[in-house]
């Protein structure tokens, strides 16, 4: 088997060269899909006859709250592959995976405050889901502090590596915390192994959206590993090339 | 299978009793992706003036 395919990540530039356009076909899918399955979830989708209007929040809160974790557990990978491997890009991908990971972890957390207030009567409680949610966060946040604080961009990557190894712990908590516990939070609404609870005419948006999501980090995070890229890279000669030639 | 589940588009914005909760999350939904597609737009300008000025203090060095 040929491992050319893996061997080029470790070169920045050609990184560098493909991303943008991945980027490009990223973002456009990203819009047309996030349109499309917001304006069905909000519009179409069928009322809820318990929860009313208010469950529509569910179209942006459970793809940003796959995806808060989801993140986490792609920088992980990316922790293993510096440690093994020692490339360069996966530090990259951590930096620039931290910084979203982040804002996706603060909107699953605002947007599920907002959809108790109607729901459960509060906007917060110190429940077993909302709290391992809430110390992701914190992870995300000590991520970006740590690597601010360390000049040395190697000495930086390591030091991250580890706290991110070290915070996975929290991944099964999160997951598992609506059965180990007695929680408000509801079980998961969508399962790769069962039929959903859902009919199809709510749970097809919401799928639409997921993906949607999806695609949008992948835009987001190359977007910023781009950045990341160029600014590390800037006394290489295929960086001063390419920007001399611009 | 697809219908409007409104009766106007007012009725739409208004989602009511609810849209008070519904929408700004959506907005502030908006707002992070479209922040953060902004904040990597600018870093990446900015990497690439700071490459610039490299470049052109190079060349009155060398000259």
């Amino acid at each position: 088997m040929s491992w050319r395919w893996f061997h080029q990540w470790g070169s920045p530039r050609w990184f560098y060269e493909r991303a943008g356009r991945w980027q490009l076909v990223c973002g456009w899918l990203a819009l047309i899909l996030l349109v499309v399955g917001s304006l069905w979830g909000l519009g179409f989708a069928p009322v809820d006859y318990q929860q009313g209007n208010s469950y529509r929040i569910i179209y942006l809160h459970v793809p940003v709250a796959f995806l808060a974790q989801a993140m986490y557990a792609a920088m992980a990978v990316c922790a293993v592959v510096l440690f093994v491997w020692k490339m360069k890009l996966a530090d990259v991908a951590m930096q620039a995976i931290a910084v979203t990971g982040l804002a996706f972890t603060v909107l699953s957390l605002v947007s599920g405050a907002v959809w108790g207030k109607p729901t459960w009567g509060t906007y917060w409680v110190w429940d077993a889901r909302l709290t391992s949610m809430l110390i992701l966060g914190f992870l995300y946040l000590g991520l970006i502090g740590l690597r601010a604080a360390i000049q040395d961009p190697d000495q930086a990557g390591k030091a991250c590596g580890i706290l991110v190894l070290v915070g996975v712990v929290n991944l099964p908590i999160i997951k598992y915390s609506v059965e180990w516990w007695n929680t408000l939070h509801q079980p998961a609404s969508l399962k790769l192994t069962e039929k959903p609870t859902m009919p199809a005419s709510m749970w097809m948006p919401l799928l639409v959206n997921i993906l949607g999501y999806y695609i949008a980090a992948a835009y987001l995070v190359l977007g910023s590993m781009r950045a990341i890229v160029i600014g590390r890279e800037r006394r290489a000669s295929w960086v001063k090339e390419l920007v001399g030639r611009a | 299978m697809l219908e409007f589940q409104f009766e106007s588009l007012m009725a739409f914005l208004a989602m009511a009793p609810h849209g008070a909760y519904v929408w700004p999350v959506y907005i502030l939904g908006l707002l992070i992706l479209g922040g953060l597609t902004w904040v990597n737009l600018r870093q990446h300008r900015q990497a690439i003036r700071l490459i610039k000025r490299q470049l052109e203090r190079e060349e009155t060095h060398e000259s």
